[in-house]
């Protein structure tokens, strides 16, 4: 089942001799429970492509799908409420409220719904995580790999059709960033989740399942089991 | 660039758009301290050219001197014009053309530069044989310039003198008082008279600079002087600060130096809010600056030069406005109070208020500059290279998601997680409250002091005899008269035996119309106002302590020897009238009078003008009354400027009411919206998140909302018991004015606040909306 389909997505920046190009006819699709990851050059557009996906950054022409809906054909409040719903984000610098708990924070996204938590399944990703000891501390009682331990609950809480990954161990360690990437591989498997992951660590796409590369804008599609190459 | 701060101009030009809160807190603090220290100097310049023009430009004058004294005293350098200063006053018998008339002799310099007298034709007397008399005297003696004319001496002997000129004569009473004729010559010339009483006294100004009171304690101990030889120009010598102790003008500016302190604090917490502000923005600009070497005191000297830099341009323009603001206010004060403002300067300028302000500006800068420079000093070097800039304080606890919406749970938390900040803010709104709640007794108070009571009358035309005389159809004439606001007459009944209770007394009966009914009801304290003005025979009794009456009491009052029974409707505390110890009074209706008296006609009639009236309306009311038999007592012009007072005052007062309001209004502002600024990435990643744009407008309403409710409960709960002492000190002891809740302050302040912090949210709003997701992340 295709969740995502992207369709000749075009970024431009700047006009005239200014005029960049940061994404150049990219269109590719992933697969329901689909691990994918994007490697490139600093600056080759991995960050566009996936501010446009997340509908974070409008992109210059393209469509880009989500369960078959066109995610910019829709105003603005249905779309943030589409990406409340169906898009999940892991930043590289966490962004956790710092005025939330870990548990308030991994149910920041179902609040902003107004939506009940189902205590059940909060339980489940805490102990998933590994932070069931730590759901009342602040994020500043917390290392950096339990911050982004908690992005990462809080990216799976809704169940979304898709997982947005920026650069998610950028400011780990390599023992935490091997972690974060088995807690996303995990997740992928058990809950069936679909993760588009940002990373030029080359070393961290072993595990996924498919591997895009960006350069100067244009995506190629290196299948899964280039993973050697890359490596 | 050669030196390290040289990097503040250009760091300067960058953040220019960050810096521009702290450059208009800047201005506006020039800008108040510099209007009110141009209000208070324009005040003194105007008070200033009216006392010169009362009395003339000296200081002190010297009585019963020699001639020796005279020039040890001109000759001190310290003294800028000196000369004598001799007159005759008209009594005396001197006389020209069989008028009487006053002589001043005094040097030209005297005569113009220390009177500021002129000669509107001819010229200044110049020898012994010259004079200049008054204009007015060359019509009524029929004299004309170059005439020599016979000046009659008491004795009767002549001496002839020449008239050299006319004399200004609106000016003359600087000379000498009385309204003859003034001959004006100079000290030879009054010496060829061999007068031997006239009132000799050496006047002198001195330079500007001088310290007076030390001078002429010099001159008095120099010269063995003693204090009834020496007459000072006090009213003029006080508002130029030359007394010693308690002068105008040291009060004036203290005044204008307290409130200048206050918007001083204001402003150093308004400045410093935003500076820090701007600091926490450019943490990591500073961590780099360490990084590369610098020392915790060259950070500190670079964020105390940053805010003396941003001074370059906001002093200049708060000057501009305030020298503007003033212009317009002084006009105002012009038309508002010609009687008391009209010698304020139209176009001028404080060089005082503009030094006070450069001057207050530069330490409110510097004072407010500390904290953040301490703050900035603090960046460690780590921050650099570590990328932790933008990490968000941490807190202590966890916000209230159960009881609230998160938007709103996350925007009270906002509010209330930096303690100190909370404090400070939910303080600006209580102070705010606070000052704005006793300052508005001032109004009260003005208008207790400077607002004649509703009841008084503009004109009172009042029976010579006492008697009910003045028929009610001029009472009707009166009343035709478009400028005639009310009239309304009184009937009297003076000393009329009563007896209640089996107690006889005396008593006043006057009758009152609807008006008279309707301002006696803030007196009534028993009983109904209305049963008197609609029954007949039914009385108030005003309350004297001497007879015990109640409310339904039978009064029987014997009027052309005939006893009648009236009922006491209702008792009053007070009256406005005047009454004469032992005995009562009592004030029933016109109709009631009439059926006791048989009286149609008023003893008294009281009449209140619109406010175009003038003393031409007044004499056309008097004319009214051409038969006579009537005394007229007319207080039009008085009760006029008492009014004129107190709306001068109450704007003054309500401009500084304003100006708390907006520094409050300002401050409130400033302070969400730099909160909004230094939340941006985490309101960034709550919009990736999910967070909607109402839900994030909701969030910094909450957070708003947060400090001005806690706001007002804590501007109440300190302003309402301030309001009550202030009141009680003020007005309650004064005229016994009972204190109440001061609904009206206390609810405009209250919408005023809630308003203002609404009106605070709109542009972080705004902002937040305009800014693409991603921008709003990446924000520094």
């Amino acid at each position: 089942m295709e969740i995502l389909r992207i369709e000749n997505l075009c970024k431009t920046y700047g006009k005239g001799e200014a005029k960049v190009n940061a994404l150049k006819n990219v269109s590719f699709s992933l697969e329901k429970g689909e691990f994918a990851a994007v490697v490139g050059e600093s600056g080759s557009g991995k960050s566009t492509l996936l501010n446009c996906i997340g509908a974070l950054d409008t992109p210059t022409s393209g469509s880009i799908f989500i369960d078959g809906q066109n995610l910019f054909s829709m105003k603005e409040d249905k779309q943030t409420i589409f990406r409340r719903r169906n898009i999940g984000f892991i930043f590289q610098s966490f962004h956790l409220v710092s005025e939330l708990d870990v548990e308030q924070n991994i149910m920041f996204p179902l609040l902003l719904d107004y939506r009940k938590p189902d205590p059940e399944k909060v339980d489940e990703i805490l102990n998933l995580l590994g932070l069931t000891e730590r759901r009342h501390h602040l994020p500043s009682q917390l290392s950096g790999g339990q911050q982004q331990r908690v992005a990462i609950g809080r990216a799976l809480i809704t169940q979304p059709k898709l997982i947005l990954a920026d650069e998610p161990t950028g400011n780990l360690d390599s023992q935490n960033s091997q972690d974060v990437i088995d807690m996303l591989t995990s997740a992928s498997r058990r809950f069936k989740q679909t993760i588009l992951m940002i990373t030029h660590n080359n070393n961290l796409t072993a595990s996924v399942d498919r591997v895009f590369r960006v350069s100067d804008g244009i995506l190629a599609d290196l299948g899964g089991t280039t993973n050697e190459t890359l490596s | 660039m050669k030196h390290y701060l040289k990097l503040v101009p250009i760091s300067a030009k960058i953040h220019r758009k960050q810096s521009k809160m702290t450059r208009i807190c800047i201005t506006l603090a020039v800008l108040l301290v510099a209007v009110m220290f141009g209000l208070a100097d324009m005040y003194l310049q105007g008070v200033t050219r009216h006392q010169m023009e009362e009395s003339g430009n000296w200081h002190y004058e010297f009585h019963s001197i020699d001639t020796q004294t005279a020039s040890f005293i001109s000759a001190r350098p310290d003294v800028e014009i000196a000369g004598w200063h001799n007159t005759i006053s008209s009594e005396a018998g001197y006389s020209i053309k069989e008028q009487a008339i006053s002589i001043s002799a005094q040097e030209r310099k005297v005569f113009e530069d220390i009177f500021l007298n002129g000669i509107t034709e001819g010229e200044y007397p110049d020898t012994p044989n010259e004079i200049a008399v008054s204009s007015s005297f060359k019509n009524t003696a029929s004299v004309s310039l170059n005439e020599t004319i016979a000046l009659y001496k008491p004795d009767g002997n002549v001496t002839d003198y020449l008239i050299v000129g006319f004399l200004n004569d609106t000016e003359t009473s600087r000379l000498i008082t009385g309204d003859t004729p003034i001959v004006v010559m100079t000290p030879e010339g009054l010496g060829t008279l061999a007068v031997n009483n006239a009132n000799e006294n050496y006047v002198i100004r001195f330079s500007r600079l001088c310290n007076i009171p030390d001078t002429i304690n010099d001159i008095k101990a120099g010269n063995n002087l003693s204090d009834e030889q020496i007459t000072g120009n006090i009213p003029l010598l006080s508002i130029q600060g030359q007394l010693e102790g308690k002068t105008g003008v040291n009060q004036i500016y203290q005044v204008a130096f307290i409130l200048s302190v206050i918007v001083m604090l204001t402003c150093i917490l308004m400045i410093s809010s935003s500076l820090n502000s701007n600091v926490a923005e450019r943490t990591e600009f500073f961590g780099m600056l360490r990084c590369l070497g610098a020392t915790k005191r060259q950070i500190m000297r670079f964020v105390r030069l940053e805010g003396l830099y941003w001074c370059k341009t906001a002093i200049p323009i708060g000057i501009i406005f305030s020298v503007v603001i003033v212009w317009i206010l002084s006009a105002a004060m012009r038309v508002i109070n010609p009687q008391w403002f009209s010698s304020m300067p139209i176009l001028g300028i404080s060089w005082i208020s503009v030094i006070a302000s450069i001057l207050l500006g530069l330490l409110t800068v510097l004072l407010a500059a500390r904290s953040p420079a301490k703050r900035a000093a603090k960046v460690s070097p780590l921050t650099a290279v570590s990328g932790n800039a933008g990490q968000t304080a941490s807190f202590r606890k966890a916000a209230n998601t159960t009881t609230f919406k998160i938007e709103t749970a996350l925007g009270i938390h906002h509010a209330k997680a930096k303690k100190k900040n909370y404090i400070l803010m939910i303080g600006a709104f209580a102070v705010c409250i606070t000052l704005f709640l006793t300052f508005s007794t001032l109004v009260d108070f003005m208008k207790n002091a400077f607002v004649p009571p509703v009841y008084t009358p503009e004109l009172s035309i009042a029976s010579e005899a006492n008697t009910c005389s003045i028929s009610n159809e001029l009472l009707e004439q009166i009343k035709q008269n478009d400028v005639v606001k009310r009239a309304y007459g009184r009937m009297f009944a003076y000393e009329v035996p009563a007896e209640n209770n089996g107690k006889n007394y005396n008593a006043n009966l006057i009758s009152y119309e609807e008006n008279q009914f309707r301002w006696a009801a803030d007196s009534l304290i028993a009983g109904s106002i209305e049963t008197v003005m609609q029954q007949e025979n039914q009385v108030l009794f005003v309350q004297t302590g001497n007879i015990d009456v109640q409310v339904g009491d039978n009064i029987s009052l014997t009027i052309n020897n005939r006893p009648q029974i009236v009922t006491v409707a209702g008792i009053l505390s007070d009256s406005p009238l005047a009454r004469v110890e032992g005995t009562e009074t009592f004030f029933c209706s016109e109709a009631t009078f009439t059926a006791l008296t048989g009286e149609t006609g008023y003893t008294i009639i009281d009449i209140q003008f619109e406010n175009n009236a003038s003393s031409e309306d007044v004499k056309a009311i008097e004319s009214i009354f051409s038969n006579g038999g009537v005394i007229f007592s007319d207080s039009l012009s008085q009760v006029q400027q008492q009014r004129n007072l107190y709306h001068t005052f109450a704007i003054l007062v309500y401009g500084f009411l304003s100006i708390i309001v907006a520094i409050t209004i300002f401050h409130i502002m400033n302070t969400i919206s730099m909160g909004a600024a230094a939340k941006m990435k985490e309101y960034g990643a709550m919009r990736a998140i999910g967070m909607s744009n109402h839900q994030l407008v909701k969030m910094i309403i909450a957070e708003a909302g947060t400090y001005a409710i806690n706001g007002v409960i804590w501007g109440c709960i300190i302003g309402l018991p301030m309001h009550w002492i202030i009141y009680v000190s003020l007005i309650t002891n004064i005229w016994r004015t009972a204190w109440s809740v001061p609904f009206i302050p206390l609810i405009l302040i209250i919408a005023i606040v809630l308003f203002a912090s609404l009106l605070a949210v709109r542009e972080p709003a705004k902002r937040l909306q305009r800014m693409s997701i991603v921008e709003n992340i990446s924000a520094q």
